[in-house]
């Protein structure tokens, strides 16, 4: 008679290994970030820097691509425009120059003149290597601490520093999505709470009769008045009785290759 | 060259990449090779190398390892219904 067998089945725990491997190394990690997050954070840091540093060096080869197949007139245009603006900018800065100086003898006579402690770094990496609002800076170690306020130029502020390893620090931008930050309507000198949306923008909700109107300076509270964003639109509508102020830092953050790091 | 070497050569280069290229396309590549290979445990470290690098909410400091984690549970269950 002839036996027929059953074939064997493939075994169970096949499956239940992969599992657990997986679970072991979460637990793993998980662990190890949480125990050691300061020695995990210098030696990403270590293999990564070298990668950065070359990455700096290299041009961007797709910076040309877009303007590539924009239309002669358009560039003509552009051009036209670009010098325009410029030479009204210039005239500002002459006047800028003249208020400022003009503000700090005034400071100076009262006892309160700026302290000149900045320090320049360089932006290592940042959005949008980075899935949230944060910069990696190449200062680090006893030259700057937690809390230190980091300016994209002499009066505009950005974020904090939220942490420091031996070479490198972490810096927060203020417009982190959910972060809230006080400011003050540099126009009128009311006190409101701006919502961070993340990508260099702000939210604020206020009664619909508020004073706040598009191009509006919020600075951060302080003698220095350092400017934390700018009202680029306002959003109204005739059913609801508040309006949305959204808020942008002014500049382009996201291509700025230096940060200014004001030790506390 | 062996299945090991090819691995521990993909390794090396996802790991530049992960840090070079911006989020989301690093993102894409890590899906794709997670989709792969057969047990792609790596993803979990460049979760973690994520975390360590850009996330500072010490609320939740786990944001990219716990995702990397869960996708690859759920390519690893997706895997054993439809054969890949």
């Amino acid at each position: 008679m002839k036996m027929s067998y059953l074939l064997k089945s493939k075994p169970k725990h096949e499956y239940r290994a992969k599992i657990l491997s997986v679970i072991i190394l979460f637990i793993s990690l998980y662990i190890l970030q949480f125990l050691f997050p300061s020695f995990t954070k210098n030696i990403i840091y270590s293999v990564s820097r070298p990668v950065w540093a070359v990455e700096n060096k290299i041009p961007n080869p797709f910076s040309k691509f877009v303007g590539f197949f924009k239309s002669q007139n358009n560039l003509i245009n552009q051009n036209l425009s670009l010098e325009d603006e410029l030479s009204s900018l210039k005239l500002k800065e002459i006047d800028y120059d003249l208020l400022y100086k003009e503000n700090q003898d005034l400071k100076n006579e009262l006892g309160r003149g700026k302290s000149n402690n900045r320090i320049l770094s360089r932006v290592i990496s940042g959005p949008p290597n980075s899935p949230y609002d944060t910069f990696i800076i190449d200062i680090g170690g006893s030259d700057v601490s937690v809390g230190d306020k980091v300016y994209i130029s002499d009066n505009v502020i950005v974020g904090v520093i939220q942490n420091v390893t031996f070479k490198n620090s972490l810096v927060e931008l203020f417009s982190t999505g959910g972060k809230k930050t006080q400011s003050i309507l540099s126009r009128t000198g009311a006190s409101y709470i701006l919502i961070g949306r993340g990508g260099s923008n702000f939210e604020l909700v206020v009664p619909k009769d508020t004073d706040v109107i598009w191009g509006d300076v919020f600075v951060y509270p302080g003698l220095s008045s350092s400017v934390i964003g700018i009202v680029s639109y306002v959003d109204t509508t005739s059913q609801s009785s508040f309006k949305t102020v959204y808020i942008k830092i002014p500049g382009n953050i996201f291509s700025s290759k230096n940060f200014f790091v004001e030790n506390q | 060259m062996d299945k090991p070497a090819i691995r521990l050569l993909i390794f090396v280069l996802t790991f530049l990449l992960v840090i070079i290229l911006p989020w989301y396309l690093s993102v894409l590549i890590l899906i794709t090779l997670t989709i792969y290979f057969p047990l792609y445990l790596e993803v979990l470290f460049f979760g973690f190398v994520f975390d360590t690098l850009y996330s500072y909410h010490f609320s939740f400091l786990h944001l990219g390892l716990c995702l990397a984690t869960f996708f690859l549970l759920v390519v690893m269950f997706v895997k054993t219904k439809i054969r890949i």
